[in-house]
């Protein structure tokens, strides 16, 4: 629950130079804004019609989901009363419904793109019954390339993020259990092989959401999506690296071509979200991957150089770890301000 | 809307004066005083961890004194020593170390009144302890970070507190009451003051973990049998709060004439019967979120809202058929809703 909470907390504040509530109640504070201003501005920011508008999505989004769940409640039920053919009617009927639902609402984007959602989602469950029903005998990662092959021209088409996310999830939860039942005991593959795996995947996606970006793709402007790639990538090659620093003798090729990717993925993608896409949220998550990694050096040194002095090591670990963190605060601020100067929108 | 729109459309109302719009343009042009979200979780989680290596080295000083009163002193000495950095510098590394002081004095400072106070009611000693340190040190320690921890820590160690010790149901219904006001009289500030802020997004965070705490207790395999009773009263809490709110945000209760909100209305009633509190504490935080546009309250809205939906499908107590049905149903009356919405469109730019 923390990982989602980060991310959308890492976006919480940006240079933004549109009027917004906490700045109204900023000036309001200082005295600047009477409370008659102050509701006027409010109801500028915020008028009926918004509020009409997130009342609607909510029903949406709401009723959508719990008329979803009772449907599938009710197959539930009634699953082991359904002959084959039934089955399979019932899961395709539905496929195409939802396909036809989202090209009739073509023009509401939110309505079109949850029934393309659905759709995707039923996909899996048609294999899934499938599997289940002739005991096809395949490996359950079969079932995620699959599935994520026969939603592919979907989503190329559907200009929804959350589509593609839920392709990228299937293509990387394919490739970990690909190396769980295949890779791993039939050709001994390693385990970093696997992080390599997954920081590509993400990779490829966070290069794909930066070009589309700046193509000028609006469905892809929205920033968690860069967060939640980055994260993944970053994660997926610092457990390797972490590894190396807590057993150096253990560093095999690949666990050493890891952490060598993870040493210049954190560097490019610093200095990409610094310089060419500033990105304070972005190079904060870049910067405290590093702290945490330099904490870890640096206090698997202490632990290794000073013996019997139980108390002092602690208060070690703890200056270490002020130090770090100060600098990469004191580097964060800096840059803050230098991106706030840089940025010509910010005055009004 | 952009500022210089907004700022320009206050002043051609009349509520603005030309002259402060100018100092606000002025103001807007030097950078922001407040830290990005980024930098205070890095300086929160650094403090923390700090704090925590910190200890075991105030541990063995404070063991070499008399045990309890070592604690205590020790505690009390980091706590003035936080305050007195806090004030005198706002550098990174002095900020940090203060922190980490204040977050490890603490600790100590309440381990060492907890020890001296009656092993009879550990449970009580250590929430009055907390509240006692946090009470003393929350005004005069400038940092919200440690506000914020205080201030959930608090209301973590009272939920676990009703929960395991006292074991009694109802008393989750008032904790629920009690953090629902916390967020509705912290609303009412028209602009409330900053140092008060951590203490709003504690509560936020809280109201929605104890329901958490409830629906987990409510499992049959998960909590024992005993700690059972009904829903319903923290059910009209939380939509008697939702109600309010929304009437609030609309602009009194004379609002209430209006089709659209007598709409809205309608769903948190049926919302409140038919599903769970969390539900409606989550669609309640989104509404606060949008409405302030806290991003952080929306944010906190978001994940559990999931959370309570799976809870409200696992706490139906019924065969799949009739939950198949009731839930269903309940989308549906949802859906039609949102119809009857979408005949009541405001015009544009009403307010």
């Amino acid at each position: 629950m923390f990982g989602p909470v980060l991310i959308v907390l890492t976006y919480m504040e940006s240079h933004d130079p549109t009027a917004r509530i906490p700045w109204i109640e900023a000036l309001a504070r200082e005295g600047l804004l009477s409370e008659t201003a102050q509701d006027s501005a409010r109801r500028h920011i915020r008028p009926a019609s918004a509020w009409h508008a997130w009342a609607q999505n909510l029903l949406l989004m709401l009723g959508a989901t719990l008329v979803l769940a009772g449907v599938v409640f009710f197959f539930a039920y009634n699953w082991q009363a359904m002959g084959r053919f039934l089955k399979f009617g019932v899961i395709q009927a539905a496929i195409v419904a939802c396909i036809l639902v989202s090209l009739r609402f073509r023009d509401h984007a939110l309505s079109g793109n949850i029934m393309l959602m659905a759709a995707c989602m039923l996909t899996g469950v048609l294999l899934a019954v499938f599997g289940q029903t002739y005991q096809t005998g395949a490996d359950a990662y079969e079932l995620f390339f699959a599935w994520a092959l026969l939603i592919t021209g979907w989503v190329a088409v559907s200009q929804f993020a959350a589509c593609w996310f839920l392709w990228l999830i299937l293509l990387q939860t394919g490739t970990v259990l690909y190396w769980v039942q295949v890779a791993e005991p039939l050709h001994h593959t390693p385990f970093e092989t696997l992080c390599i795996g997954i920081a590509s995947i993400n990779l490829l996606g966070l290069i794909a959401r930066e070009i589309g970006s700046v193509m000028g793709f609006a469905w892809l402007k929205a920033r968690w999506h860069r967060a939640l790639l980055l994260m993944t990538l970053l994660s997926a090659l610092f457990i390797p690296t972490f590894a190396i620093i807590l057993d150096i003798d253990d560093s095999s090729a690949t666990r050493l071509a890891a952490a060598i990717l993870w040493l210049i993925g954190s560097a490019g993608a610093g200095f990409v979200y610094r310089k060419l896409l500033p990105d304070m949220a972005a190079l904060s998550l870049v910067v405290t991957n590093a702290c945490l990694m330099l904490i870890v050096l640096l206090g698997r040194i202490a632990f290794d150089q000073v013996h019997n002095m139980e108390a002092f090591i602690f208060l070690l670990m703890a200056v270490i770890i002020l130090g770090v963190v100060s600098l990469a605060t004191f580097y964060l601020r800096r840059a803050s301000r230098a991106m706030h100067a840089e940025q010509p929108e910010r005055a009004p | 809307m952009k500022q210089s729109k907004l700022l320009a459309n206050l002043v051609s109302e009349g509520v603005l004066d030309p002259d402060v719009r100018d100092r606000i343009v002025e103001q807007n042009r030097q950078p922001a005083e407040s830290d990005p979200i980024g930098i205070k979780i890095l300086a929160g989680i650094g403090g923390w961890f700090a704090a925590l290596f910190l200890l075991p080295f105030i541990g063995m000083i404070a063991d070499s004194m008399n045990s309890g009163i070592g604690w205590l002193v020790s505690g009390i000495v980091l706590l003035v020593l936080a305050i007195l950095l806090r004030r005198k510098t706002q550098s990174t590394f002095p900020g940090q170390l203060a922190l980490a002081f204040a977050l490890a004095g603490h600790l100590a400072a309440v381990g060492g009144l907890v020890e001296g106070l009656s092993n009879r009611y550990e449970w009580v000693s250590a929430i009055l302890a907390h509240a006692v340190v946090m009470g003393a040190v929350y005004p005069f320690f400038n940092s919200g970070i440690y506000r914020f921890i205080g201030a959930l820590a608090l209301g973590i160690m009272v939920t676990l507190w009703v929960i395991v010790e006292l074991d009694a149901f109802p008393l989750i219904h008032a904790l629920i009451a009690i953090e629902t006001l916390t967020i509705g009289i912290l609303m009412q500030e028209r602009s409330r003051h900053p140092s008060l802020n951590p203490l709003f997004v504690a509560a936020v965070c809280m109201l929605p973990a104890t329901l958490v705490f409830m629906d987990v207790t409510q499992m049959d395999s998960w909590w024992h049998s005993s700690f059972r009773g009904a829903i319903w009263p923290s059910s009209l809490i939380v939509a008697a709060g939702l109600v309010t709110l929304f009437v609030r945000i609309a602009g009194g209760w004379g609002s209430l004439r209006r089709p659209w909100l007598l709409a809205v209305v309608l769903a948190v009633i049926l919302l409140g019967l038919f599903t769970t509190p969390g539900i409606l504490v989550a669609i309640g935080l989104l509404g606060i979120g949008f409405a302030d546009q806290d991003r952080l309250v929306s944010a906190i809205a978001f994940v559990f809202l999931p959370v309570f939906l799976v809870f409200y499908y696992y706490t139906l107590h019924v065969d799949l058929a009739y939950k198949s049905a009731v839930v269903t149903a309940s989308g549906i009356l949802l859906l039609a809703l949102r119809w009857g919405l979408r005949q009541l469109q405001p015009a544009e730019g009403a307010s």
